[in-house]
């Protein structure tokens, strides 16, 4: 198989310094961070919903939800909404970059200790110019909704 | 052959029949001799045969057949109907419904009915005789032209004429449609129904010949003819058409026009009778009435829902436009926003009318209940159907039926006496049960009101006292209302034995937090000996409601005016504190109080340090059931009609809340489940 035959295309985005990536047709829109109405009860990464053209999207906090601290809203700052399981959410990231076409075999699979704990969020990593690395969201993963209500369960505890 | 794109079709009208079934075996009981009747039992239970067949359910085929056996027996008068074969054909409609429930989940009707069935033979007297005697149909002159095979249009019913009339008036196109199958064709009357519903996607089918009860029993032989009003062109019809297999020959020319009128005075009798058209509308499929059928179209609640997005961003850029005009004072843009507004303001009335449905669909399977319940309970039950055309939100609707179904019971089980009882009381000895449905203002009442012995309050007392729902202390002190709201209670039931029909732990208490759920109220009122009244309060939609907007630090909630008793500025309240919690004064009692920026850890308020700021702000009063708590907030904002929209899939877990709303500026806003408000609130009080 030639490399051309498998291709992903993927929308970059930045965070924390690092280049991460998700399909391209998982992503509905990207848009600016305006009017995020804060949603109390919830887990701490769901910075809160936000109307998209009539639909109430939940908004996350990509890096708080891999305990990577919290992200600081900047006029950088930008939501891309993805689909997954019929479900639409935002992801607050700190800066959109472009479109890339990554060839399947440049796609390598997630080392154990990339990230430390944000690892599992991770389905593979890419090599992309000379010293960068691409790191492609599981999304599921990212969005997996057991992982919002034991949050919260803890929260309920405390 | 795969039938798989008629499954739906085939679930709704057999769902359709079955409903008429129940109906008219309800009436048969009292009518045995209506012929009529009689006959229309029998063409929806011949239709159901026929499409259950035609989409290879055989369980179902055989089980409808053996019932249409009875029928057609009754029909000819050969037996009479009595009250246990009306059981025993009640079953078997049972039978058949569960039968159309797992065709939908599992795509099989497979299912035991051999007891059923033998019953139902048991009362026919033979064992089933596969082809009935042919049927007579009360519309002969069809009947005659049936087996020619040449029979064209030319020699039309005079009703058939006032319906191509009425198409033709209505700028359709009439067509008729030769269609003849292939001679080795094997399941003929599937062909048949799969052209009739390549012809029903574009139209309306007028006339068949033969009729369609001929056509499900196969009893023609290659050919077929259609009248059929449309909206499509002939080329589109002949390509649908054609495209079915085993079509040999095809022939389609329009009929512009009819040489005799009597329509106009057919018109009304079709208008008058058009609820027994929607009874037959399927059976006898051969006189589609165009009056009563293509008015109506199925659509997608999604593409409802999708459009109700779309309103709604016009609704907030209306918003936005608004302001603008007012900003800028141009007479011509005033004018113009203020008609956007005027026509904006019907469509969304015209949008939400779209979600509703009469209330009948929930309504019309209690007559069963009570018939059954009332036998098993050896009591006599008049039941009254009242307002049975009230609309309501399809969702409500939907939700509406297990709470209905638990107050019946409750009212057939403890408030209607034994009819020795009653005569003892010196009370009609057959009690009367209304089930009634109305509207007040922007709501919908639905009660349930028997004239039965009423809540004995001692008892409701003296067991709520026994299973701990109440102390004996609290006990002394609660209102004939208190008492008699303990029904809805969990864990209540005051039957002295547990019967069949309630108390069987599940009952009231889940009816008031069901009703509650879909922001409606419940309440019963009682006197002793002359009856029990529940009436259950619910908004006519869920989509939009009535809120209470109120702000705290930069945040926006809405709270549903379902929930509000009153509202008061803070410093007309008196506050104190009891055990770490501020309560306030409220008509002689003591209701906790409960900050919003608190509760919902509103954050970045900026404290007001200025002198008395702690009695600025407002109070809003929430009920729920008889709890209450008194909510703080910053200021209120006023009353709105809000567009509810659900949290979502992800966050559907998050406590706290029962939607969300777009406000004018565009931004969500939580709408806050008042009920969990209050409950939470009861529970940090006794941990306190």
């Amino acid at each position: 198989m030639t490399s051309q035959e498998k291709q992903l295309k993927v929308i970059l985005f930045e965070m924390n310094g690092e280049t991460y990536g998700v399909p391209v047709e998982q992503v509905l829109s990207i848009e600016k961070v305006d009017g995020i109405t804060r949603l109390p009860n919830a887990a701490s990464f769901v910075k809160g919903v936000m109307n998209l053209r009539s639909i109430i999207t939940p908004i996350i906090d990509v890096r708080e939800r891999f305990q990577m601290g919290h992200s600081k809203i900047t006029p950088e700052s930008r939501i891309i909404v993805v689909e997954q399981d019929e479900m639409s959410v935002g992801l607050l990231v700190d800066s959109s970059k472009e479109v890339l076409d990554i060839d399947a075999d440049q796609l390598e699979q997630t080392p154990e200790m990339i990230g430390g704990s944000s690892a599992e969020y991770l389905s593979a990593v890419a090599k992309i110019g000379e010293d960068q690395l691409l790191l492609l969201l599981n999304l599921k993963q990212v969005l997996n909704q057991n992982d919002v209500a034991a949050l919260r369960a803890i929260g309920d505890e405390a | 052959m795969d039938m798989s794109q008629y499954l739906g079709i085939f679930l709704d009208e057999a769902r359709e029949h079955l409903q008429n079934l129940n109906d008219q075996l309800m009436t048969l009981e009292e009518h045995s001799d209506d012929s009529e009747l009689l006959n229309s039992i029998f063409r929806s239970a011949h239709t159901l045969k026929g499409s259950s067949g035609q989409m290879g359910f055989n369980n179902m085929m055989e089980l409808t057949h053996t019932m249409e056996n009875v029928f057609d027996a009754l029909r000819n008068k050969k037996i009479t109907a009595s009250a246990d074969m009306v059981d025993v054909l009640f079953e078997g409609l049972d039978h058949l419904a569960a039968m159309i429930d797992s065709i939908e989940q599992s795509g099989s009707d497979a299912r035991d009915v051999a007891e059923t069935k033998k019953q139902l033979e048991a009362l026919t007297g033979k064992k089933d005789t596969s082809k009935s005697e042919t049927v007579k149909s009360s519309n002969d002159g069809a009947m005659k032209q049936q087996n020619d095979p040449q029979a064209h249009f030319l020699k039309l019913e005079d009703y058939e004429k006032a319906y191509v009339k009425q198409a033709l008036d209505q700028n359709l196109k009439v067509y008729e449609i030769q269609v003849t199958l292939n001679k080795d064709c094997v399941l003929k009357a599937a062909r048949a129904y799969m052209i009739a519903n390549a012809l029903e996607e574009e139209g309306t089918i007028l006339a068949t010949r033969p009729a369609t009860e001929a056509i499900e029993k196969e009893e023609f032989d290659q050919k077929l003819v259609y009248l059929a009003a449309v909206a499509c062109d002939e080329q589109k019809l002949k390509h649908k058409i054609e495209t079915i297999s085993e079509v040999a020959a095809l022939d389609v020319s329009s009929i512009s026009e009819i040489e005799e009128q009597r329509a106009p005075q057919k018109q009304q009798t079709v208008a008058t009778e058009k609820k027994r058209d929607q009874t037959s509308r399927t059976s006898a499929a051969a006189v589609k009435k165009p009056v009563a059928v293509a008015k109506t179209l199925r659509v997608n609640l999604d593409r409802i829902d999708q459009l109700m997005n779309l309103f709604e961003e016009l609704m907030i850029d209306r918003g936005r436009l608004e302001r603008v005009a007012s900003d800028n004072h141009h007479s011509d843009l005033s004018d113009t926003v203020e008609k956007i507004k005027r026509v904006t303001n019907q469509m969304q009335e015209t949008l939400l009318n779209l979600r509703m449905e009469p209330i009948e669909q929930v309504f019309n399977r209690f007559p069963r209940l009570v018939r059954s319940l009332s036998k098993e309970l050896n009591k006599k039950v008049n039941f009254v159907v009242k307002g049975g055309d009230t609309e309501l939100d399809r969702t409500v609707i939907e939700e509406l039926g297990d709470p209905l179904m638990h107050m019946i019971r409750n009212s057939m089980d403890h408030g209607i006496e034994l009819p020795a009882v009653r005569e003892a009381k010196g009370k009609n000895p057959e009690g009367t049960l209304t089930l009634a449905a109305y509207y007040n203002g922007n709501q919908v009442i639905v009660e349930i009101k028997d004239d039965g012995a009423g809540i004995n309050r001692e008892k409701v007392l003296d067991k709520a006292i026994e299973k701990n729902v109440v102390t004996e202390e609290e006990a002394r002190t609660m209102t004939e209302n208190q008492i008699d709201h303990l029904l809805f209670a969990s864990g209540f039931s005051t039957a002295d034995k547990i019967s069949d029909i309630s108390g069987r732990g599940v009952g009231l208490d889940v009816v008031e937090s069901k009703i509650q759920s879909l922001n409606g109220t419940v309440e019963v009122v009682s006197a002793p000996d002359q009856g029990t009244t529940f009436t259950v309060k619910l908004p006519m939609t869920l989509s939009i409601i009535n809120a209470l907007l109120i702000q705290t630090g930069e945040e926006v909630y809405a709270v549903p005016i379902t929930s509000i008793t009153e509202t008061a500025l803070k410093r007309q309240v008196k506050t104190f504190t009891i055990h770490d919690q501020t309560v306030m004064d409220y008509r002689e009692s003591v209701i906790p109080l409960v900050s919003l920026a608190d509760y919902f850890a509103v954050p970045d308020r900026k404290t007001d340090k200025r002198e008395g700021s702690e009695n600025r702000g407002a109070v809003v009063i929430l009920s729920h059931g008889d709890k209450k708590v008194a909510l703080t907030a910053d200021q209120l904002l006023g009353y709105q009609d809000v567009v509810v929209k659900p949290l979502g899939k992800y966050l559907e877990k998050v406590p706290g809340f029962s939607g969300t709303t777009i406000l004018g500026d565009g931004r969500a806003a939580l709408i806050i489940d008042c009920q969990r408000l209050i409950e939470t609130n009861k529970t940090i009080k006794e941990r306190a």
